[in-house]
């Protein structure tokens, strides 16, 4: 595989539960029923959708998949019924979907610790003249991700937003990052999703960042336009 | 030799090599095949006596063995998803090349509930289902070139199938082992009931007394390849979040409609296996959609599910009703909804209910597999036989 894409990438903080109806409640069913995914991820779209190309395709990247809402679920006496229907990690693109106004193809992956990493490739791979642009998200417990669970939660949401280059084409000024596999080895490298976020941080990364031996990550164009 | 080469066409069939499975029915394909024939229900009573929180009623479910007392979930899953590969690789002249190979594991749960009862820290932080594919990769001994996991609710198999055939499309790799299951426990039969979603009598999809689902158990492996190989042929596959609602499907099968659309299809398919819960918005969206496409009454493809008869088996349904499919085109007949007597009234699509075998098709070379899934998300397959 010899493919590369532009690549945009938007992270969002919130902390859930919040103090006050968010700015689109209007806009949605019954809000106050949203889980923190749900929640978090309609809020980074509120936030991100004019720098977002229209999908034909949204990968859901799920690190510990819907753990949390299983474990409240079960601290219900698994009993609560509006609990059980945040328990599949991919009901969470339910309301975003809705939101957005939008119908297509909705893959939910998992392979923790690798679970972002692995998305990038597969949507990286995804890519082609049929299938131009493509989101990828993902939203993090910040609390379980790193320290440990504490209340109120942070959150984190990612927003990937993935766009084909043809081999010949040259409009890497438009895109803050490039996303290229060189070759056929897509094994990953990169041990943990955490050093990706990590890397995504830095205003202005020196070097590339390594999914794999032959998928590789570099900034380009102006991150400080980009709000992370 | 590669299909598209056979056919100078750029469309690349994804042959359906070989399967296996176990679920309610036993071990093998030979009795889960045999129970739809036979019109078997295997539906008994859970045993709930060792579960931290009980049911309200005793649900009946078809599980497909029992676990041994103390033994993890992940391992119990692992040596089932190894007896169902071993089926597979049976009908297989030569094991697939590790250097060529793809992975995938579809489930809803996987192993949920080894932890979530008691959670430590660390166990919060990855999710149920990659330890499951790591447990089989090494116990199986194979080293994929690459794999993933796939949560995407009831339609997780057939999430599966979509990635696999674009891997194999992209010509990444030359065969994808595709590993379905998902287990009972506590946690799922309890969730189920609380959402009373669950029949309190029999499964009976599209009846018009129909009260709800009997969930299942079941592991799968299924083998696809780029090469031509055997008689199956996974002509199409598509998915489609129409977001809807969390736990109804559009009334009106939007995204059902959408797919078969994608498929750009002008015949009716031969046989249709419909996800068909039992539950009343399932049904409902399910047969608008069929009927839509496909026709009304007699006009339209005879549609039959499997769930009266191994019970909804969650993230493996999907591939349960694959091997369904492949099954029906291999012995030139299909099976009836045995629970199911009389259809909703309201109902379009052309079922085959108790007591219609006079009304099976003649000839089975193509067939449309339905899927539904919590989360607004649908999916299909067209299977086909091959022409060689």
């Amino acid at each position: 595989m010899k493919q590369k894409c532009g690549l945009k990438y938007f992270r969002h903080t919130y902390s859930f539960p919040g103090n006050s109806p968010p700015a689109w409640a209007e806009k949605t069913d019954r809000w106050h029923q949203l889980d923190a995914y749900s929640f978090g991820m309609i809020d980074a779209y509120v936030r991100f959708q004019d720098r977002l190309e229209t999908p034909e395709l949204i990968l859901l990247a799920s690190p510990s998949a819907s753990n949390d809402a299983d474990r409240q679920f079960v601290l219900s006496k698994a009993k609560s019924p509006t609990k059980m229907v945040h328990t599949l990690p991919n009901v969470r693109s339910s309301s975003l979907v809705k939101f957005m106004g939008w119908g297509g193809p909705v893959l939910c992956l998992q392979k923790d610790p690798q679970t972002l990493l692995t998305a990038l490739v597969e949507g990286l791979d995804f890519l082609d003249p049929s299938c131009r642009n493509l989101m990828i998200w993902g939203v993090v417990n910040g609390a379980i991700f790193q320290e440990g669970l504490e209340e109120p939660c942070p959150f984190e949401t990612h927003v990937f937003s993935l766009t084909y280059l043809a081999p010949e084409e040259n409009r890497h000024g438009i895109f803050p990052y490039l996303l290229e596999c060189t070759g056929d080895d897509l094994s990953l490298t990169c041990p943990k999703d955490q050093l990706l976020i990590d890397w995504l941080s830095k205003a202005s990364p020196q070097e590339d960042f390594a999914i794999s031996s032959q998928v590789i990550l570099s900034a380009h164009g102006s991150l400080g336009e980009i709000p992370c | 030799m590669r299909f598209y080469e056979i056919t100078g066409v750029d469309h690349i069939v994804t042959s359906i090599v070989s399967y296996g499975c176990i679920s309610s029915a036993g071990i093998g394909v030979k009795k889960y095949w045999n129970g739809l024939l036979n019109g078997q229900d295997h539906s008994r009573p859970v045993d709930f006596s060792d579960w931290p929180v009980k049911p309200t009623a005793t649900p009946f479910t078809c599980q497909a063995e029992n676990r041994p007392k103390g033994l993890p979930i992940q391992t119990h899953l692992v040596r089932q998803l190894l007896q169902a590969w071993e089926e597979a690789r049976a009908n297989v002249s030569q094991d697939p090349a590790h250097e060529d190979l793809g992975l995938i594991f579809a489930s809803t749960k996987g192993c949920i509930e080894d932890f979530i009862w008691n959670p430590q820290l660390s166990d919060l932080r990855l999710d149920p289902l990659t330890p499951i594919l790591k447990e089989f990769t090494e116990e199986a001994r194979i080293r994929p070139k690459r794999s993933l996991c796939v949560s995407n609710a009831c339609a997780s198999s057939h999430s599966a199938v979509y990635l696999a055939h674009r891997w194999l499309e992209k010509k990444s790799v030359e065969s994808v082992l595709i590993l379905a299951a998902d287990f009972l426990g506590p946690f799922v039969v309890n969730g189920f009931q609380s959402l009373k979603a669950l029949s309190s009598t029999k499964n009976r999809p599209f009846s018009k007394d129909r009260d709800g689902l009997q969930l299942g158990e079941a592991a799968v492996a299924i083998l696809l390849s780029r090469k031509l190989s055997g008689r199956f042929l996974l002509k199409n596959a598509d998915l489609f979040n129409e977001g809807h609602g969390l736990t109804r499907p559009d009334p009106n099968g939007q995204g059902l409609n959408e797919i078969y659309r994608s498929f750009g299809r002008t015949e009716s398919p031969h046989l249709v296996i419909a996800h068909g819960t039992g539950t009343v918005h399932n049904d409902l969206a399910e047969d608008c959609a069929i009927a839509t496409a496909f026709g009304s009454g007699k006009q339209g493809p005879p549609v039959t599910n499997t769930k009266w008869s191994i019970g909804h088996t969650l993230g493996a349904s999907g591939a349960m009703d694959l091997i369904a499919a492949c099954e029906s085109i291999k012995n030139q007949t299909c099976f009836e909804m045995a629970n199911t007597s009389e259809i909703d009234p309201g109902f379009r699509a052309n079922y085959l209910t108790k007591n219609s075998k006079g009304f099976f098709p003649k000839r089975i070379r193509s067939v449309i597999v339905n899927s539904l899934g919590f989360g607004g998300i649908t999916g299909a397959l067209e299977i086909v036989e091959s022409d060689r």
